[in-house]
């Protein structure tokens, strides 16, 4: 078998460039074709992201596809209700009928599409990258500084999430931002500990050693070595938080702490209609299908990529 | 000594791997032959099949991937059986409708003989064997859950590499132990639980009384029969008087006669027949269970111990009492060798069983094997890739080698004459040392260049052919057949080690 | 367990005190702009002292038991909840009794049946159940079977016109139990039902999930290949030899989906009109009530350390390391 070498040292030209590249991440090409191959392979995390991909779709092009609009007095979202359209059934008109104010259920389950998403990267990212620093922090360095950490983590997750959500919400004033800060601070802790478990445990490996015995600087092991071979729970479970926290936000927007009703927004559509729902059950039935497929979708690609990232799984 | 009367007969087994990667052919048309009494090790390197063999045979292998494509393997089929089997194999071949049509015409057969009275006729019993020929009944690949389930532990037991991953972390060793007993051998711990209850019954019936007393060597002793008794008990257990003191739950003697009694019942219906229904049922009602089990336990905790005074461990009562986690690796072993021959197998598959221990470790539980199969006459399936144990301790030797046996003779012959290349060179690449070897000293180590091959794509012909010195055009084709070259000496090579130049070179 | 409790003393102290632009005003609510129920408030709450004396006069308070006086419901706090709690926790119980059973069952036939019906059909069980929003679950159950259908009532605890089980727990199950009363018992037991099982329902996905996870680690473990080995027949080796060591994780979960039963008991209570805390919970957010949501908080996380106390407890049953303490003493 013959051995390849990268080219020689000196100027290289692009396409050199990137066949040393190639070359340096042999392996890590190997396992993510393999890994890809193994995800293509499983009916349901192929259905999620399908799913994932059209409510992404949906959410950008949402406002596009809508039959109805909304109007923007100031910065507030209002759906203008026309009382005499109240409660159609599903038609022609309005694909999901009206609500008991005469909205289109059809174009206001799309917009809320957007919101949903929207509160789910701002949330998500956020509280990941905060629980990434300072569970690395305080799994690598460890010391006073990692215990203080872990025992403020432990406080916050002692609580229940959704409770503390809804406490800080409360305190904060019921908002669709404000709802936001709410759960980052409700959704950090865990990837905190999560982090902090997988440092912890991977700096004992001997790889780590090994680094350190080269004479590598603390900062740079932390980085390359021991946070990157921790991100793949991390990732598992960011994408399956997305949908958790699309739900929890649907669940507090439910019970009144988010949007202000009239906007398009799954849980509050969800509340407002539900009074109604014998006679227009298209009300609640179509915004909960809504949460439901999103939750669904994310939980599905949570499941494939765990399934593909876990080790002991594979082969 | 040995007998020359097989136990176990492997014959074509072919186990397959159906992967995401493509087909892993482990295991080729092995056959194999184990004789009561005798040990015949398993050699090969790493993912050469020795392990899939024992896996196979027991049935253990986990059938999604894995998949046995063919080939029988017989457990203690009579010799009368065995060639009418062959006879009739050559004979229907592949024919499954020639063969139940043979079968059908020998059962009517059986059946007119059992109608016309004439059962004991010697011809009834050659029928049977015909019979059993046909229908492979020794045949262990294909029977069903529940047979397989009787024959291991019972007939055929294993032991595995890793002692501490073998037993179970949850449960005491003790329970470990007897479960197996009770599995198999139910009976046997009835009869003792029958005596126990027997003896102290007597004893409470001529009124004997004893009390706890201290020993010269400071534990506690019966005062009537003056034997140390164990402290856990309310009772002594050689002459069966009820003890002051200790905690009994029972303390009115009527009391205690009438529950004796009906434990004594129990476990005699029991020990008359261990798989009688009546039996299961009541072992399942957990207020019977409660009232009969005190010494049924006892008797199950006793031979417990027993087993674990055979392997020779130290303090089996406290032993068997602890947790996995609490035995060190040798104790670990010796606790698997426990819990594995105490229903006296016929036959003990031992996987690697010494390669997770220390070297002195590992002399000791192969004294202990030795000493095992010497007094009870086992037979042992040794596994291994060191050719040292082999050498020590078997009869008989297989060699395998990507799927297929090599060669297979007797110990001494195949160190002294290593017909195959592969086990020559073996041989050869051990490094000797010794006054008689100082010209050698500057040569440099002898190899087998290349690696063992991928098991998904193997080379066509022989699969050694690429490593091999002594390759031929035809070793590329055609896949050599064992063959006996020398009495005794199956090799499977189409260019074997000529004889006369190894005596020389040895 | 004690730090931890101060940590949570201490957040809550710092949502209701310092996150709000005007504490008083959040807690007045409605009537923020009274200045004599300002002046009133300053005073009994010492907001005129600086935050450490506040958070100091904060602990005592709660040490005393006075959770705070809550303006929407003109009581105490900790009355309201003494009042409520039995009931939730009857409904939690009940959702429990539901859930961890048929997680764990359904959990184990997924493991071991890979890939047939029944293992197809608990996968798609658990993730509905985690999927699916817990009010909304609520809501179809009460719609189709109690609204449409009419097999369960559509809510409440006690059909109004009787009394229901007096006695001193305040849970009218046991209550019923202990009089012997078989009518009020059945009667209990028929309204709590529908959403015991709506709690339950979110709950046994997580469960279910875990114990599959769990299992399939352990069945495929050398000792599970060596009870195998010795003759142990498939359906004692599952449920012997591999649950056992299966159930640590599990029993993990359980105790933090305690943690969220009591959070979703809020939506299931509100559907039901269940006269749970939850309920008054509900009206305490919505207001805003805010020594309402700091008392439901507090009473929340207690409840849930205790949880995982219990959990913790638990475990020496199934880890014998952890019964006999340490690792492994090596007798030689």
């Amino acid at each position: 078998m013959a051995v390849e070498y990268p080219s020689a040292p000196g100027k290289k030209s692009l396409s050199q460039r990137i066949d040393d590249w190639k070359l340096r991440h042999e392996s890590f090409i190997k396992e993510t074709r393999y890994s890809l191959y193994l995800f293509s392979r499983s009916f349901l995390s192929m259905a999620g992201l399908i799913l994932i991909l059209g409510l992404v779709v949906i959410a950008f092009i949402g406002p596009i596809i809508a039959t109805y609009h909304p109007t923007y007095p100031g910065d507030q979202e209002l759906w203008l209700s026309d009382p005499a359209s109240s409660r159609l059934p599903p038609s022609e008109a309005h694909y999901f009928g009206t609500d008991n104010q005469g909205r289109d259920i059809y174009s206001m389950v799309l917009y809320g599409a957007a919101k949903s998403l929207f509160i789910g990267v701002l949330v998500v990212i956020p509280a990941s990258l905060i629980g990434i620093l300072l569970g690395g922090v305080a799994g690598y360095y460890g010391g006073p500084l990692g215990e203080l950490l872990m025992r403020i983590t432990d406080v916050f997750l002692a609580i229940p999430s959704l409770v503390l959500a809804m406490a800080i919400t409360a305190a904060l004033g019921p908002s669709l931002i404000n709802l936001t800060y709410a759960m980052i601070a409700t959704w950090w802790p865990w990837y905190t500990r999560l982090v902090f478990g997988q440092v912890i445990s991977i700096r004992e490996k001997q790889f780590v050693e090994a680094a350190r015995s080269v004479g590598a600087k603390n900062s740079r092991i932390l980085y390359k070595h021991v946070l990157k071979n921790s991100m793949s729970p991390v990732v598992v479970q960011a994408t399956s938080d997305f949908g958790y926290v699309i739900l929890a936000a649907a669940a507090l927007g439910w019970l009144g702490l988010g949007a202000p009703p009239g906007t398009a927004e799954w849980g509050i559509m969800i509340a407002k209609n539900q009074d109604f729902v014998l006679q227009a059950w298209w009300g609640v039935v179509f915004p909960a299908l809504a949460i439901i497929i999103s939750v669904l979708g994310f939980n599905l690609l949570g499941d494939g990529l765990r399934d593909v990232l876990d080790p002991k799984l594979r082969r | 000594m040995i007998e020359r009367e097989p136990l176990l007969r492997i014959e074509g087994l072919k186990t397959y791997f159906h992967t995401y990667e493509g087909v892993v052919k482990a295991l080729e048309g092995i056959d194999l032959e184990i004789h009561k009494g005798e040990t015949m090790g398993l050699v090969g390197e790493t993912g050469c099949g020795k392990s899939v063999t024992a896996t196979t045979v027991m049935g253990l292998i986990p059938m999604p991937p894995g998949k046995i494509e063919g080939g029988r393997v017989f457990l203690g089929e009579p010799i009368e059986v065995t060639t009418l089997r062959r006879e009739y194999d050559k004979r229907f071949g592949n024919d499954g409708e020639a063969r139940k049509k043979e079968i059908g015409k020998l059962t009517k057969s059986l059946d007119d003989m059992k109608a016309t009275g004439k059962g004991k006729d010697p011809g009834a019993r050659r029928l049977k064997e015909q019979l059993a020929a046909l229908e492979y009944r020794f045949d262990i690949l294909h029977k069903t859950q529940q047979e397989l389930n009787a024959i291991r532990g019972d007939r055929i037991a294993m032991i595995f590499q890793e002692p501490m991953t073998a037993l179970n972390p949850g449960f005491t060793i003790g329970a470990q132990i007897s479960e197996t007993i009770q599995l198999h051998q139910l009976g046997k711990i009835a009869d003792l639980a029958l005596k126990v209850a027997e003896t102290e019954l007597k004893a409470i019936e001529a009124g004997k009384r004893a009390r706890r007393v201290k020993s010269g060597s400071g534990s506690e002793m019966c005062s009537e029969c003056r034997v140390n008794i164990r402290e856990d008990h309310g009772y002594c257990l050689s002459c069966g008087s009820p003890l002051e003191g200790g905690f009994s739950f029972l303390k009115p003697m009527a009391l205690r006669k009438t529950w004796l009694r009906t434990s004594r019942k129990y476990y005699a219906r029991l020990k008359e027949n261990p798989d009688n229904t009546y039996a299961y049922f009541m072992e399942r009602l957990p207020v019977v269970k409660r009232l009969v089990e005190s010494r049924f336990r006892l008797a199950k905790t006793l031979l417990a111990e027993d087993a674990l005074r055979e392997v020779k461990i130290a303090e089996p009562i406290r032993v068997a009492k602890s947790y996995p986690y609490e035995l060190s690796g040798g104790m670990k072993q010796r606790a698997m060798i426990a819990m594995m021959m105490s229903t006296q197998p016929d036959l003990l598959i031992a996987d690697e069983p010494t390669t997770a221990l220390d070297v002195t470790v590992e002399t000791q539980i192969l004294a202990l094997m030795r000493d095992l199969q010497r007094t009870r006459n086992t037979s042992i399936l040794l596994i291994t890739h060191d050719l040292g144990v082999i050498a020590e301790n078997c009869h008989r030797v297989a060699v395998m080698y990507a799927g297929y046996i090599v060669e297979m003779s007797d110990v001494e012959e195949i160190f002294k004459r290593p017909l195959h290349p592969y086990m020559n060179a073996l041989l050869r690449s051990i490094p000797k040392v010794g006054p008689a070897f100082i010209g050698m000293r500057k040569k440099p180590l002898e190899i087998i260049p290349g690696v063992v091959p991928n098991l998904l794509k193997p080379p066509p012909g022989c699969r050694f052919h690429p490593r091999c010195e002594r390759a031929l055009e035809k070793c590329s084709k055609e896949v050599p057949p064992l063959v006996e070259m020398i009495p005794g000496h199956q090799v499977a090579c189409h260019n074997p080690v000529p004889q006369s130049a190894k005596e020389a070179s040895s | 367990m004690i730090p931890v409790l101060f940590g949570v003393l201490a957040i809550t102290f710092l949502i209701s005190h310092l996150v709000p632009a005007d504490p008083v005003g959040a807690y007045l609510g409605k009537q923020a702009n009274n200045q004599e129920l300002r002046q009133l408030v300053i005073e009994r709450y010492h907001f005129d002292e600086p935050i450490y004396v506040q958070f100091g006069y904060y602990l005592v308070d709660i040490f005393q038991g006075d959770l705070g006086y809550s303006l929407v419901e003109r009581r105490d706090v900790s009355d309201i909840i003494v009042e409520k709690l039995p009931a939730t926790l009857e409904l939690v119980t009940v959702a429990l009794l539901i859930a961890i059973p048929m997680g764990i069952y359904l959990g184990v036939i997924s493991a071991t049946k890979r890939n047939k019906a029944s293992d197809v059909v608990s996968r798609l069980v658990a993730l509905l159940g985690i999927s699916v929003p817990t009010f909304f679950l609520a809501l179809s159950l009460q719609v189709i079977l109690a609204t449409k259908l009419g097999l369960f009532p559509i809510g409440g605890r006690y059909p109004v016109e009787l009394d229901p089980p007096g006695g001193g727990s305040g849970f009218y199950l046991l209550n019923s139990l202990l009089a012997l009363d078989l009518v009020a018992f059945l009667t209990s037991l028929y309204y709590v039902m529908l959403p015991g099982f709506a709690l339950g329902f979110s709950m046994v996905g997580y469960i279910l999930r875990m114990t599959r996870s769990s299992m399939l680690e352990v069945m495929s473990s050398d000792y599970v290949r060596a009870a195998r080995a010795k003759g142990v027949p498939e359906k004692t080796v599952i449920n012997k030899h591999a649950l056992r060591n299966a159930m640590g994780p599990t029993l993990t979960v359980v105790g933090l989906t305690v943690g969220g039963a009591i959070t979703y008991t809020v939506f299931v209570e509100e559907i039901f009109n269940w006269p749970g805390i939850g309920q008054v919970a509900v009206k305490w957010t919505t207001e805003p009530d805010f020594a309402g949501i700091m008392g439901f908080t507090i009473l929340v996380t207690v409840a849930f350390l205790v949880a995982n106390l219990a959990v913790d407890l638990l475990y020496v049953y199934f880890d014998p390391q952890v019964r006999l303490g340490g690792k492994g003493t090596h007798g030689g």
